[in-house]
């Protein structure tokens, strides 16, 4: 945060994060309990091996437009939720922040996670653990900082249609597939 | 379900939208250009100057018209991005209002933003860049400094934000328009009706 300028669409995919992940009214802790509640859903996060959009479907975190009582379009919103996942972060990043989210939410050791995003030269994350007491070995508060590159205008070609071999982002997470 | 790919359809739409707002190359100097960098340079160095504490950086390459303020650890950063400060249509003054704008971000003081507590929110940030930041620097001309900025950096923005997707007038962030008349700007920036 701490933009001249947010957009829409930054401030819903932050304040969907944040939200969900606060310290404050125990979103972190809700998290956890439903990961532990579920077998299926604590061993993919043990395992660290969803695709783009299923931790997603799984937690029920879109950036919809939670103005004027829900969205009318909420697949597009999914649609952009996943497009995001797999286009812009890529795969290494996007492995490396499903590794510092699932131990977020499998570490009791940690409270809460908040959500920034940087531009940058090139895609990168940083992820700055606080302690947040007196205690250096914590309970800590992670916070971390998705750094992508801007795509210039007219250069939105570069992110071709999807080849048939590639699975559906928008697919429901493994284990809720009939 | 929708298709899958007509989310690229669905990111052309978005990828002014997450996360800054792309400016179009004919809009923009060259990144190279030297009397653009020579006074970028000396409106930084007179903020450097002011705040210590506080590193700025220009992205000179980055079509986002935007800047930012942000804590890698303890260091206090302010980053303003290529399509502000290549800009045709923002000048000096633009520069110096978001540079203030982004400081206030560090030292404005409460109301914080909801999730970081030590960020100011975007309408304290603009009172403290009124009010502490740009007189600091400027002294007695700060009020022009901040009228014509304000009117170069909301004009820019406002040109390039499509119709209904401007956020919400809120207090902690208002409109463009009201931050544009904060300021003292008189262009007209088109807008929400606000309250």
């Amino acid at each position: 945060m701490g933009l001249l300028y947010t957009t829409e669409g930054t401030r819903r995919i932050l304040d969907t994060l944040n939200t969900a992940f606060d310290g404050s009214d125990n979103g972190l802790k809700y998290i956890r309990a439903q990961a532990k509640a579920d077998a299926k859903l604590e061993d993919m996060l043990t395992k660290q091996n969803w695709a783009a959009g299923h931790l997603a479907s799984a937690l029920k975190l879109f950036p919809y437009n939670q103005g004027g009582g829900g969205s009318s379009d909420f697949d597009t919103d999914k649609a952009r939720w996943a497009y995001f996942l797999k286009k812009v972060i890529g795969s290494q990043l996007f492995k490396d922040l499903k590794k510092k989210l699932a131990e977020a939410i499998l570490s009791p050791n940690f409270v809460s996670v908040s959500f920034n995003h940087r531009e940058s030269d090139s895609p990168n994350l940083w992820v700055i653990d606080t302690p947040v007491g007196s205690n250096l070995n914590g309970p800590y508060a992670r916070q971390i900082t998705l750094l992508t590159i801007n795509v210039p205008a007219g250069k939105q070609d570069q992110f071709d249609p999807k080849t048939s071999d590639e699975p559906d982002p928008l697919a429901k997470p493994p284990w809720e597939k009939p | 379900m929708l298709a899958p790919y007509s989310a690229v359809k669905v990111y052309n739409k978005l990828h002014n939208a997450v996360f800054s707002i792309s400016v179009p190359p004919e809009q923009l100097w060259p990144s190279t250009d030297r009397r653009r960098r020579k006074s970028a340079a000396s409106v930084v160095a007179r903020f450097s100057a002011a705040f210590t504490d506080i590193a700025i950086d220009i992205a000179w390459d980055s079509v986002s018209l935007n800047a930012q303020a942000d804590r890698v650890g303890s260091l206090a950063q302010v980053v303003i991005y290529g399509g502000l400060v290549r800009h045709r249509q923002i000048r000096w003054q633009g520069l110096a209002l978001a540079i203030a704008h982004e400081i206030g971000h560090h030292k404005g003081g409460p109301p914080s933003h909801r999730w970081y507590d030590w960020l100011s929110t975007d309408g304290r940030a603009d009172e403290w860049a009124a009010t502490v930041g740009l007189p600091a620097v400027f002294g007695r001309a700060a009020p022009d400094v901040a009228r014509a900025g304000a009117d170069q950096l909301f004009g820019a923005l406002a040109d390039l934000v499509e119709p209904g997707t401007a956020p919400r007038c809120e207090a902690e962030q208002p409109c463009l328009a009201c931050r544009a008349r904060a300021f003292g700007a008189s262009g007209r920036i088109p807008s929400r009706r606000c309250k």
